[in-house]
């Protein structure tokens, strides 16, 4: 804010906002013929993007930034891969179909895995739902803000890919529609899960939205992950045969849509390439068009209901498992007492549920379906092995930031006003529970399920993946700047992660080469077993030497909430 | 209905197995103060969301200036200024930006919200911190945002639930009369607290509730009649609690000295 202008927003000459609120403007007619009150959707959405530019307290780094450059760079790169089919392979459908289904589904896996979250974050609702904003309008401004951040995956995807494709490709087609075609890409994958999530506000209704969206959303991300790779063995090939020369289906699977409308573009005029295009600009529109309408009504109301997962009886004290591990593992009782409310709170706390739930389940699901694909082709399972328990890991660093955060950060003066020796002892105690509850039970199941597929003849290499996907999870959570959990305000620029997730798969393929080298031979397996359980105990016992991140001690919190 | 702000029919409102609200029947007039109180989990809360429209399910009827919230929930919100218990505000924005922002909500031109921002913040000792966050606010000044908020675009029928929550003594005494102001300018005010005496001195009527019920309602002196005299906090406690909070005090004492 400018000294002498308390009125004038210090972004408002800015580049990004300008551009947004400009693009915006141009929409206005179709978005009021829609029915989305336009004043209130500029406004709305103008404070959105303020809110989502700004750090969440004031002298925080700039996560938002750094989450989309790490996006931008990552699916730039997946574009470039993508873009290589157009050089190294005459089939030019191979290269269209290709590009588009990969762009399809990174645009679903980021809605699924990260965004959706943000069209049903009930965080705003409390200060809008007393003023008049229509339900459908307040839809329209999630949309938006989740199709700018599809927007950005898009454009950095078609540069990649583009920027290869035009040298063996015809020039102006490439240049001109193929970028078009990802646009009306990334508002088909937003439309499809936005009507989804509409269509569940009508049948379930408000009471039951939140619950059963997150369900969905857990659902939906066990679909992408693991039974796109377990569907080709269980439904016959003469069924997928059947179903690619199928024209409906040609028509109305979007990948096959959009190399339709390209070779349209480069001159292919028949009835078929004609209907591609009538469907390719109508199921987007549809789609959103049908959500407007559906959540026109309880939307805001909706969003203010419970996301309670399971109704339990009320308890008295706890007495379970959880207080047994924490009484066992912990070694004061502030590290205990850390360790029972954290995990106590990322069982119940909405952003944290949302954030890592359908994230630890779906790549659960993708350990399953890639042993499921795997075992019959390698012989060498390392690298299943490896990859399905380290997957587990790479969820850790999200739920732990995710879990620093809290609807209600003021009630770190609990912590405030106790006489706490060492707020570092409260970190230990609660990055313990953490470890134990979320991913022990994550990796015990993953384990389980490689057994199945294995056998016990491979237990010990089993193990080996197992300690070194909790190796890795030890180091994320000591070199992670952490502070007492659920005492920040919780961030809801949903971008942080995405960047974040989408690095950490780079991590996989180090794993699998440790794992791929250590189960050569069998002395070296068991060296490298024994030499995991060494370090794991070197590793934990290095928790109690865990400190409290300087930027996230309590009376800096405090100092600049 | 022309004389009514408020008009609440067999009002019932359940979640799962538990009733909240359990045939609230009640009239408020329009230029009067309603004084809407009872202990802690007796469906406050609830009814005021469902005044506001907050809350589209519920049984029975209820009219909001002339309207049903469950239909004309926006057209409510457009004539309702509502206070919430908590002060939840969009903290990465400054004061001047929220402000701006709930303005633009009702269609308001935005020199009228400066101009009547100004002379709220200022007569609210703010007027410095227009242009900070308002995640460095105090709990007090955030309550006067958003008052200051609430009362923006002159609304008939204004909605408190613990609005003195946190302010200094000078400030509680604006607001007090404020209150009364308002209800002399011909606005309604549906007013929610835990803090008997200002609801003895303020309010035109009290409602008492308790378990989802109304079990009295009237002016203070009616009250007072029915309930043989003494202040509200007494008659309070009479029709919501088995009394003895006296022993019950004593007993806590000596809940600290078990070993």
């Amino acid at each position: 804010m400018r000294p002498g202008h308390p009125w004038r927003t210090k972004e408002e000459g800015q580049l990004f906002l300008g551009t947004v609120l400009c693009l915006v403007g141009c929409f206005e007619r179709p978005l009021r013929a829609l029915g989305v009150d336009f004043p209130v959707f500029r406004e709305l959405l103008r404070a959105r993007v303020l809110m989502d530019l700004r750090p969440t307290t004031e002298g925080a780094s700039g996560w938002g930034v750094s989450g989309i450059v790490i996006t931008v760079l990552f699916t730039w790169l997946t574009g470039m891969g993508t873009g290589v089919l157009a050089l190294a392979q005459d089939d030019r459908q191979l290269w269209l179909v290709g590009s588009q289904s990969a762009l399809f589904f990174l645009l679903l896996f980021i809605l699924v895995q990260a965004l959706a979250g943000m069209l049903v974050d009930p965080s705003d609702v409390r200060v809008l739902a007393p003023h008049p904003v229509p339900d459908r309008t307040l839809f329209a401004v999630r949309l938006a803000q989740v199709f700018a951040y599809l927007f950005v995956i898009a454009v950095s995807f078609t540069a990649g890919n583009v920027m290869l494709a035009v040298f063996r490709q015809p020039v102006l087609p490439t240049l001109l529609v193929f970028p078009l075609l990802s646009l009306a890409c990334a508002l088909t994958a937003l439309g499809g899960v936005a009507l989804l999530l509409a269509v569940l506000l009508r049948v379930a209704g408000p009471s039951y939205f939140q619950r059963i969206t997150l369900w969905a959303q857990i659902g939906t991300a066990v679909v992408l992950m693991g039974a796109f790779q377990v569907a080709p063995r269980l439904v016959p090939p003469h069924v997928w045969e059947s179903l690619a020369a199928n024209e409906t289906v040609r028509a109305l699977w979007p990948p096959l849509q959009f190399a339709r409308v390209y070779e349209l573009a480069c001159g292919s005029v028949d009835r078929a390439h004609g209907i591609a295009l009538a469907c390719a600009l109508a199921l987007p529109a549809l789609s959103l068009y049908g959500t407007l309408q559906l959540a026109s009504r309880t939307y805001i109301a909706g969003l203010d209901g419970s996301l309670e997962l399971v109704r339990r009886k009320p308890r008295t004290w706890p007495r379970g498992p959880v207080a047994r591990l924490a009484a066992a593992l912990t070694r004061s009782r502030e590290q205990r007492a850390g360790f029972e409310y954290a995990v106590a709170l990322s069982l119940r706390e909405a952003h944290v549920l949302r954030a890592t739930l359908p994230q630890f389940v779906s790549f659960q699901a993708m350990s399953i379906g890639i042993g499921a694909s795997m075992r019959r082709h390698l012989e060498d399972p390392s690298l299943y092995l490896s990859v399905s328990s380290g997957m587990v890991a790479l969820v850790l660093p999200n739920l732990l930031e995710m879990c620093q955060g809290s609807p209600t950060p003021e009630a770190r003066w609990l912590f405030q006003a106790s006489p706490l020796e060492s707020e570092a002892e409260l970190v230990r105690g609660s990055t313990k529970g953490l470890l134990v509850v979320w991913f022990g039970a994550s990796v015990l199941v993953v384990a389980a399920v490689q057994l199945g597929f294995v056998g016990p003849g491979g237990i010990l290499r089993i193990l080996l993946a197992a300690e070194l996907s909790t190796l890795m999870a030890l180091a994320y959570a000591r070199v992670w700047s952490l502070g007492v959990p659920f005492t920040q305000p919780a961030k809801r620029n949903a971008m942080d992660n995405v960047g974040l997730l989408l690095t950490m798969f780079l991590a996989l393929g180090a794993l699998g080469l440790v794992h791929m080298a250590l189960s050569q031979y069998l002395p070296l397996l068991v060296a490298g077993v024994v030499a995991g359980a060494l370090a794991l105990r070197w590793q934990w016992r290095a928790l109690d030497r865990m400190q409290v991140s300087k930027s996230r001690r309590l009376d800096t919190a405090q100092a600049k909430g | 209905m022309g004389d009514r702000a408020l008009e609440l029919v067999g009002l019932r409102k359940s979640y799962g197995a538990r009733t909240v609200l359990d045939g609230i029947d009640l009239v408020v007039e329009r230029g009067t103060i309603l004084g809407y109180i009872g202990p802690n989990g007796a469906g406050k809360s609830t009814t005021v969301k469902i005044l506001c429209g907050l809350l589209p399910v519920y049984g029975g009827e209820v009219r909001v200036l002339g309207l049903d919230p469950r239909t004309d929930a926006l057209a409510v919100k457009r004539k309702l200024g509502y206070v919430p218990e908590n002060a939840i505000l969009f903290e990465q924005l400054t004061v001047a930006e929220f402000l701006l922002l709930i303005g633009r909500l009702h269609a308001l031109d935005d020199g009228l919200v400066k101009r009547r921002s100004e002379r709220f913040l200022e007569l609210f000792e703010l007027t410095e911190r227009l242009g900070v966050r308002i995640a460095t606010l105090s709990k007090g000044m955030r309550q006067k945002v958003l008052l200051t908020s609430a009362l923006l675009h002159d609304p008939e029928l204004v909605v408190l639930d613990e609005p003195l929550s946190g302010l200094d003594v000078n400030a509680t005494i604006l607001v007090k009369e404020l209150i009364r102001a308002l209800a002399q300018s011909g606005k309604t005010v549906f007013y929610c607290s835990h803090v008997m005496d200002v609801v003895e001195r303020v309010c035109d009527r009290i409602a008492i509730l308790d378990g989802g019920k109304l079990v009295a309602l009237g002016t203070f002196e009616e009250l007072q009649q029915a309930q043989g005299g003494g202040s509200l906090e007494r008659i309070f406690a009479q029709l919501t609690s088995e009394g003895g909070q006296a022993e019950k005090a004593q007993a806590l004492i000596e809940a600290l000295r078990t070993t």
